[in-house]
């Protein structure tokens, strides 16, 4: 994008002859206290983070003698708990990411249709999303409570459970309790970014749909889902990105138990940092983590530019 | 738009239209039922008899006369403290990055430089970072610079992590406004921040109010930051205070769910009334 032509934006009339060196640097000047704000807070610490890494001891100032070189990684990736943060880390992912694009999904379809209290029901949709992660995370809490909590009650209720489930105490309910709150707060994002893209798609596509006597299910597979499948792999990546980053809702429910159940990377991190004061440890997870958070970002930015110069 | 329903292809019969919008309604139902229930049960359980919420069956319905829980609630918590301490580090990250925004938008905006791909990936990709990824380097600079247990730190981690998403706001607004009416400006003998002051700006008050509210928001419910850099019980902003209760397991679960009601509505609110601009405007530039 840097190569483009001279356009009309650019070389614009500069009467009163200012100075041109002022006019090249302007740009420049303008971006840079913004630049300064996240360099010092955000790209500083990514270097001195890689920098504690390689530090062993309990001191959050490393002394010299402490260096360990690549030690903490060494350690880490021959320790099952790294291996156990990963696996639980894409399964909250894979199964926040897929469950929230799939209710969003429906939710969009059923919302194509023109019906009274529409409005309204779009407005309740976005609810969860406005709701602050750390009074969800209360809610919902109360709501997985053993003895008196509502899920349990509307599961023994349906017949679905015959005895109430302790949901942050069972190794294997804890995971899905809390990819749930995540499915619960980010569907509603999903549902109506899709709908925006459901009603880009060309009506006469349809038509000739209907024309070919295909019915729903094929004019989903063969109309629908080709007309929206990029702003589909761009929520995924937006979804999986959001998934990474989760600490909030994890560490209150939680705090990565039990034994580990839900210590996904993000929590693992401040853990470690916190709770064992292990610090280089800690900063060794988080450059992991920053390498995938990375390469995730390049691929949105392959995803996006595949799709600029797909629609122009 | 015509309804859209499900294989339009036959025309349905009565009764088979009936039944469609039926489903229709059954499947909308339990979507709004998932997406409300659990604000619908904080509701509930904050304004509930303490010992009415250990019951089984619970109660479903509201008890309107304990409304005083919410006095209750100031009363024997320091949660206004904790708002204000919120409504302190939100409005000073908000402002500072608007600030630091509208200047790096317009640059991102009307020039085409060397390095602006470069300075944009940046930016996005520092929006793509776990914050937890930066919680052990930046405790460690804030300890350096003595910035440990204030508002400040909290104010410009906070802003570091809004701006990129201000910035993204803000730019698109920006490349709306044709530059012909700036072109005026210049010619008229604008310098060029004088045109962005005195024509794009003014232009742009929606979007800038937006970002603000947005950025305020995002630091409104942060929580990992202020959990690790402010340790001291007084500068605690809300979301600490909150969680906070679970730890202790003292506090009363009306009292909890109270807290979490008065957290969370200027945010729902906010979402309701701005939803459609609001939404469709972040899912834009989500996917942009």
């Amino acid at each position: 994008m840097n190569d483009l032509p001279a356009t009309r934006r650019i070389v614009l009339p500069s009467p009163p002859a200012p100075d041109k060196r002022w006019a090249a640097v302007l740009p420049y000047a303008l971006i840079a206290p913004m630049f300064i704000l996240v360099g010092t807070l955000v790209l500083h610490p990514m270097v001195r983070g890689l920098l504690v890494s390689l530090y062993g001891g309990r001191d959050l100032v490393p002394k010299p003698e402490d260096y360990v070189g690549l030690a903490n990684y060494v350690g880490l990736f021959h320790s099952p708990d790294l291996l156990n943060a990963l696996r639980v880390t894409i399964v909250y992912t894979a199964g926040t990411v897929s469950l929230s694009v799939i209710v969003g999904m429906a939710c969009a379809l059923l919302f194509q249709a023109e019906f009274p209290g529409r409005g309204l029901a779009r407005a309740a949709l976005t609810v969860p999303w406005g709701t602050p992660l750390v009074a969800s995370a209360l809610i919902w809490y109360w709501m997985y409570d053993p003895q008196y909590g509502l899920v349990n009650f509307v599961l023994r209720t349906t017949g679905i459970l015959s005895v109430n489930v302790s949901w942050f105490l069972s190794p294997s309910w804890a995971l899905p309790a809390v990819v749930l709150v995540d499915v619960w707060r980010i569907f509603p994002f999903g549902a109506i970014v899709l709908l925006t893209a459901l009603t880009a798609v060309d009506r006469t596509m349809y038509d000739s749909a209907q024309v070919d006597g295909a019915g729903p299910v094929a004019t989903f597979l063969h109309v629908t889902l080709p007309g929206i499948r990029p702003t589909v792999g761009i929520l995924v990546l937006l979804f999986a990105i959001w998934s990474l980053k989760r600490f909030d809702t994890i560490w209150i429910l939680t705090q990565g138990g039990p034994v580990d159940a839900t210590n996904v990377l993000a929590v693992k991190i401040y853990r470690e940092a916190f709770r064992n004061f292990r610090i280089g440890t800690a900063a060794a997870i988080a450059m992991i983590g920053m390498v995938i958070s990375a390469a995730i970002t390049i691929g949105y930015f392959l995803l996006e530019h595949r799709r600029e110069t797909q629609t122009t | 738009m015509k309804p859209k329903l499900p294989s339009a292809a036959r025309r349905p019969r009565g009764i088979r239209r009936i039944a469609r919008w039926i489903g229709l309604y059954i499947l909308v139902l339990a979507a709004v039922i998932f997406a409300v229930l659990p604000i619908y049960w904080m509701l509930v359980t904050a304004v509930q008899r303490g010992t009415d919420l250990y019951v089984w069956p619970p109660h479903l319905h509201p008890n309107l006369h304990e409304a005083a829980v919410f006095v209750r609630l100031f009363e024997t918590q320091p949660i206004a403290r904790w708002l204000v301490n919120s409504l302190a580090v939100g409005c000073g990250a908000a402002f500072l990055s608007v600030v630091l925004s509208v200047f790096a938008a317009y640059s991102l905006s009307r020039f085409r430089y060397r390095g602006r791909g470069l300075l944009s990936f940046l930016l996005l990709l520092t929006q793509m970072l776990p914050s937890t990824v930066l919680i052990v380097p930046l405790f460690i600079f804030f300890r350096e610079v003595n910035l440990l247990n204030t508002r400040a730190a909290l104010i410009l981690a906070n802003s570091a992590i809004i701006a990129p998403i201000t910035v993204w706001i803000l730019k698109a607004f920006f490349d709306t406004i044709p530059t012909e009416i700036e072109e005026a400006g210049l010619v008229d003998g604008c310098s060029r921040l004088g045109v962005l002051r005195r024509i794009t700006l003014p232009l742009s008050a929606p979007a800038v109010v937006a970002a603000f509210a947005i950025g305020f928001f995002e630091a409104w419910g942060e929580f990992a930051f202020a959990l690790t850099f402010v340790s001291d019980q007084s500068l605690w902003v809300t979301s600490v205070g909150l969680a906070s209760w679970i730890g202790y397991l003292t506090t009363p679960v009306e009292i909890m769910m109270s807290g979490a009601v008065v957290f969370t509505l200027p945010s729902v609110l906010f979402f309701l009334i701005l939803q459609r601009q609001l939404v469709s405007g972040l899912a834009a530039g989500a996917i942009r």
